[in-house]
Parts: structure tokens; C-alpha cells; sequence
């Protein structure tokens, strides 16, 4: 319990009656690395907004070091939140912007002065104290609208999509620059994004949501190994998904084949869903096969082929780096431990 | 092609706006000679402007327009504010906008039969057996004016509150802002382009107002409207009009000037 900085308790939030979050539970450890990840409109940013002041929940609780701050307003709050359009103030310079909060806080010009240079020369961004907001460019404006919120020392970051307008190059290049600045400062990080693979690369722990409920909550490799449903496996990354049932533990049939696995705690003869990651399918021509099938397409992407092999009018991604033409007759085998099974959605 | 195509402007500018200035200018710097008729250069309308009466006009102009503009910022602002955050804003800002749609004499005419000697008040005060000579001074000019033009002041600073950054207000907030502060250090500022066309479009037509001190103000609050109105109509002196027209025009040219550099020192950063 009290190693928990922030907690969310059944927090709801309605907006005229529909429910955008949906009692959701959560808690983060201080200098802990949060990432909130799901589809558009499940209700991130709401969440968000409710931990940094901006709405009030409908109910349910947040608490900070174990008391509850749902009465605080924003300003009150040691907490600091990063916009998703970056909202610097335009009537100020850049140290202005930087400089706004100590300012409020009645910190000696001398002292700001330090921190401010200190804040520009941690975002790479030396000697812009005197440019204007609207001559920075957007890579820029996100990396000043970061400076304005840590030089405050907030206990808690908030930052909801904060790469999201930037292209791909500089977006890998924040990613990186946000998780060493993170770890450097010892600041505990709850950030929003849709992007699954930006989770996976930043994240100590990932929620993901999806139409206001949380889905699973876990590490970055217990979310991609061990997607709690079909949801979380088909967001978190490329999978195949087919329906089985489980026949008893460490067995299982699909696609019309029974399956060593190494899942237990199902019923028996329950319907449920099957997981298999598209590098975890093995083409062989050996005895191993389990499923048998023919080579739709083969396409290069890079590091691997991707190839789809029809199996009885079912297809199946599989990645590998050894290309088989198209039209060839081939055998798949999936290795016990990288079928996941999961509950059937309601 | 495009060269051309500005050619009816540069007509219209010419013949409306430059050669009225022109004459404007031209007839302030003569006068008729009382014999012939004939018009001859002369500096002495301005000279007259000097005279203690006139510079009381000047004086007494400014400072009502001054008064007028500032009531008009005080009440024009919250109203502003207020109607900015409301559900239906652009109904409620309609309703308000309303009363403009009716003639301008209109409406001043209605306040004399309000604040006349038997107009609706002095009714009123009767049964408590009182009189009070509310017409024919400075206060129901100033009345006349901020009623007149207050919408002038509300509009311009509606639009830009209503296009603000909601953002930007919340990022004070977080900064840890109060909600006083958060007007005083974003708010405001940012809405400052608002308040400058504000006062200058009350400032504008309330200094160089003539109909609402002739009618409000009677012969007792006499403004620079009324002198220029009173050179052309009935004095029939055309050269002094246009002399005391052009120090008008200089003076409201000042005013925006001054207007024009608060503006850019608001843009240019804090302090
Ligand atoms: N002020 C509001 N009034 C009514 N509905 C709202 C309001 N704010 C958000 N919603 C609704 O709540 C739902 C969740 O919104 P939210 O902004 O939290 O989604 P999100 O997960 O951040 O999505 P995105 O990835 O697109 O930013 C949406 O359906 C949205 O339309
Ligand atoms: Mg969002």
C-alpha cells in the first residue's frame, strides 16, 4: 500500500449519462513509468484530466500518497501535465513560458534563472530563452512544453499523446530522450498514447483500455506474451486470433487439431480464444507439422518476410526470415509454449 | 491583369477619402475674404482653436469620451466574459445586439422621453413628490454614449475570449495558477487585442459624437461634434469647421497610436 504514489479507485466519469470510464482501479509507484494505452475515444485522456483536476469524476477516488485529492483544484495539485497541442503561452518569450511556474510559486529571479538554463540545456535547446513561441517549430514547442512542466519538479508527469503531431524519426528520438529524462530526474510518468509500439518501448507497466474498462494491466512483456483477451492481443500487435476449446489442462484443439500447450485452469470443454504471435509459427516440412497449407503471398518488410498460408480456407500470418515462393504446399508447427489461450469476451 | 484589377479601388480612395481630405485641409488653411467672396491662405482658424472656449470643448470632449470608454471597458468586459461562457452565447449576444438594429436617434430620443422633465423617471418621483433635472448635462451625454456603444465594446472582446485556447487557461492551472491569476497573467492579456478595438471603436464615435450631446446634453455639454456641426450648418463657416475637423482627426490619430504601441508591448513578451 505504501509504496503506492497514486491510486485510482472505481473511478467513473459520465458525460450525460454514458459512461466514458467505467470504474476503473489503478495504481502507480513513485518514479514509476505508467503508460495508459488504448484505442481512440476509450477514455485516456479522460482519465487523465480527471488525475490532473481538469474534470471531476462522477465518482470513485484518486489519492495521492494514500490522501484523497479529488477536492484539490488543478493548482493545487503537485502535480504537472504536458498538453497534447503543447499550449505555450504566445504572449510570453520561451523563458517566460519556462520561468511561469516558478514565477507563480514567488521563486528569487536568480534562482529561476538557473533552473530555466538548466531546463533549456536538458531539452537541447540552449540560448532559446529570448525566441518567441510561434518561431519554434513543432519538435521545438513539444520540447519547451515539457521544459515548463519538470522544472516545477512535479511528484507526477502527465502527458497525454505528447509525440503524437511529430513524424516518425523525431518521434523514436523524443521517445528515447522522454525515458532517459524520466529516469534521470526520478520523476514518476503517466502517459497517454494509442500507439502500441511507443507502450511497449517507454513503459514500466501499461493499462490498457478499451471502451472506458481496463483490459489487462502489466509489464511491457507480460502484456505482449500474455494477452489477458483477444482485445489486448489483436491492439498490442499483429496476432492470430481462432476460436478452440480447451480440452483439459496443457491441451487444447483448434483449427480442427488437438494441441500440446502448457495453459491450465480452464474448464474442460470450455470455448475459448487462441493467441499465436505471427514470428511464433514455425514452416516446416518435417514430422512436426501440425497444420498443413499453402502459400498465399510472400512480401519482404525489412528485417523478415511476412507470408499468409491458407490452412482450410483459414489464413495465418507468419514471420519469418526464410521466404517460401507463393503457391507452395507447406507445414506449420507452433511450439507448446507460445499458444496463449484466453477467456472468450462476453 | 492583377495590376489593374485594383484600379476601381485606387478611383474610390481618390475620390472619397483623399480629395474630401484634401478639400478638408485646403479649407482649413483660408479664409473668405468678408468683400470678395474670394477664399485666401490664412493660419488663423487654427490660431482661434486657442481660444479658452474652444480648447474648454476640446477638453471637456475628451474627457467624456475618456469617462464613456472607460465605463464601457468596466462593464463590457465581465459582460463579455460572461456571455462567453454561457451554453447558448450567440442567442444571448443576439438578444443584446438587438436593440442596435433600431435607428440610433432613435433610441436617444427614447432616453429624453425617459429623463425628461415629464419623462418616465420625473413620473415616478412625482408620487414622492420630487423633481430632478436629469437631462441637459455631462452625466446624461455620458449616459447617452456608453448606452450607444457599449455593444461596440462587447463584440470585438466576446470574439476573442470565445477563440481562445481553452488550453491555455488550463496549462496556468496546472502551473498553479488561481483562477485570478490565471485571468491576470493569460486571460487578460491574450484577450487584449479585444479590448483595444473595444476602445477604439466606443472612443472613436463617442469624441466625435454630435447627435447625443445635442439632444442629452441640450445647449449645456457642448462637444467637438457640435462645434464642426455648428460651422457647417449654421455659421456657415467652412474654413473654421474644417480646421477644428482636422485637429479632431489628429487627435483620435494620437489616440491610436498610443493604442497600437500597448498592443506590440503586450506581444513582445512580458516586462
Ligand atoms: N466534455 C465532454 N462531453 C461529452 N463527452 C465527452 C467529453 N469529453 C470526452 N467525451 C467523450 O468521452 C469519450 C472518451 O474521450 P477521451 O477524450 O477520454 O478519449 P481518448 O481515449 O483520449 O481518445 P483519443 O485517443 O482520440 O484522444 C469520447 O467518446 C468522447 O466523445
Ligand atoms: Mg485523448
Amino acid at each position: 500500500m505504501s509504496n503506492r504514489l497514486i491510486e485510482g479507485i472505481h473511478l467513473v466519469k459520465e458525460y450525460d449519462g454514458s459512461r466514458v470510464v467505467d470504474n476503473i482501479d489503478f495504481w502507480v509507484k513513485s518514479k514509476e513509468f505508467l503508460t495508459i494505452l488504448g484505442p481512440s475515444g476509450c477514455g485516456k485522456t479522460t482519465t487523465l484530466r480527471m488525475i490532473g483536476g481538469f474534470e471531476t469524476p462522477t465518482s470513485g477516488d484518486i489519492l495521492l500518497s494514500g490522501k484523497s485529492i479529488v477536492s484539490l483544484p488543478p493548482y493545487e495539485r503537485p502535480i504537472n501535465t504536458v498538453f497534447q497541442r503543447y499550449a505555450l503561452f504566445p504572449h510570453m518569450s520561451i523563458y517566460d513560458n519556462i520561468a511561469f511556474g516558478l514565477h507563480i510559486k514567488k521563486m528569487p529571479k536568480s534562482e529561476i534563472d538557473k533552473r530555466v538554463s538548466k531546463m533549456l540545456s536538458l531539452v537541447n535547446l540552449e540560448g532559446f530563452e529570448k525566441r518567441r513561441v510561434n518561431s519554434l517549430s513543432g519538435g521545438q514547442q513539444q520540447r519547451i512544453a515539457i521544459a515548463r512542466a519538470l522544472v516545477n519538479e512535479p511528484q507526477i508527469l502527465l502527458l497525454d499523446e505528447p509525440l503524437g503531431a511529430l513524424d516518425l524519426k523525431l518521434r523514436k528520438e523524443m521517445q528515447l530522450e522522454l525515458k532517459y529524462m524520466q529516469q534521470d530526474l526520478g520523476i514518476t510518468f503517466i502517459y497517454v498514447t494509442h500507439d502500441q509500439e511507443e507502450a511497449l518501448t517507454m513503459s514500466d507497466k501499461i493499462i490498457i483500455m478499451n471502451k472506458g474498462k481496463i483490459q489487462q494491466v502489466g509489464s511491457p512483456t507480460d502484456i505482449y506474451n500474455e494477452p489477458e483477451n483477444a482485445f489486448v492481443a489483436d491492439f498490442i500487435g499483429e496476432s492470430n486470433i481462432v476460436s478452440g476449446i480447451f480440452k483439459e489442462d496443457k491441451v487444447v484443439e483448434f483449427a480442427g487439431t488437438i494441441f500440446p500447450c502448457i495453459d491450465t485452469g480452464f474448464a474442460r470443454d470450455e470455448a475459448i480464444d487462441v493467441v499465436v504471435r505471427p514470428e511464433d509459427i514455425e514452416i516446416t516440412a518435417d514430422v512436426r507439422a501440425q497444420l498443413h497449407g499453402v502459400v498465399d503471398s510472400t512480401v519482404f518488410k525489412g528485417v523478415h518476410y511476412e507470408m499468409i498460408v491458407i490452412e482450410n480456407e483459414r489464413e495465418w500470418l507468419i514471420q519469418s526470415t526464410i521466404p517460401h515462393e507463393e503457391g507452395k504446399q507447406v507445414g506449420l508447427y507452433i511450439a507448446p509454449d507460445l499458444i496463449h489461450i484466453m477467456k472468450k469476451e462476453a | 491583369m492583377k495590376k489593374y484589377s485594383a484600379f476601381p479601388y485606387v478611383i474610390w480612395t481618390f475620390l472619397f477619402i483623399l480629395l474630401p481630405l484634401l478639400l478638408i485641409g485646403y479649407y482649413s488653411l483660408t479664409v473668405k475674404n468678408s468683400q470678395t467672396g474670394e477664399l485666401v491662405f490664412s493660419l488663423a482658424n487654427y490660431v482661434n482653436l486657442f481660444n479658452p472656449l474652444y480648447l474648454k470643448v476640446f477638453l471637456n470632449s475628451v474627457y467624456l469620451a475618456g469617462i464613456a470608454t472607460v465605463i464601457c471597458l468596466i462593464l463590457g468586459y465581465p459582460m463579455a466574459m460572461i456571455i462567453s461562457k454561457m451554453k447558448h452565447s450567440q442567442t444571448v449576444l443576439l438578444l443584446f445586439i438587438l436593440p442596435m438594429w433600431m435607428n440610433f436617434l432613435l433610441r436617444t430620443y427614447a432616453w429624453m422621453a425617459i429623463l425628461g422633465k415629464n419623462g418616465f423617471i420625473n413620473q415616478l418621483l412625482s408620487l414622492f413628490h420630487v423633481q430632478m433635472e436629469l437631462l441637459y448635462n455631462n452625466n446624461a451625454v455620458l449616459l447617452g454614449m456608453v448606452y450607444n456603444f457599449l455593444p461596440f465594446m462587447v463584440l470585438p472582446i466576446y470574439t476573442v475570449l470565445v477563440k481562445m485556447d481553452k488550453s491555455l487557461i488550463e496549462a496556468a492551472y496546472d502551473l498553479g495558477c488561481t483562477p485570478w491569476r490565471t485571468f491576470r497573467k493569460v486571460i487578460f492579456p491574450l484577450s487584449l487585442p479585444g479590448v483595444i478595438s473595444g476602445v477604439t471603436m466606443v472612443f472613436m464615435p463617442a469624441v466625435s459624437t454630435f447627435v447625443i450631446s445635442d439632444l442629452l446634453g441640450g445647449g449645456q455639454s457642448v462637444l467637438i461634434g457640435n462645434l464642426v456641426q455648428e460651422q457647417f450648418m449654421k455659421v456657415n463657416n467652412w474654413s473654421f469647421g474644417s480646421a477644428i475637423s482636422v485637429i479632431l482627426m489628429l487627435l483620435i490619430l494620437m489616440f491610436m497610436t498610443l493604442l497600437h504601441r500597448i498592443d506590440r508591448k503586450y506581444e513582445g513578451g512580458t516586462k
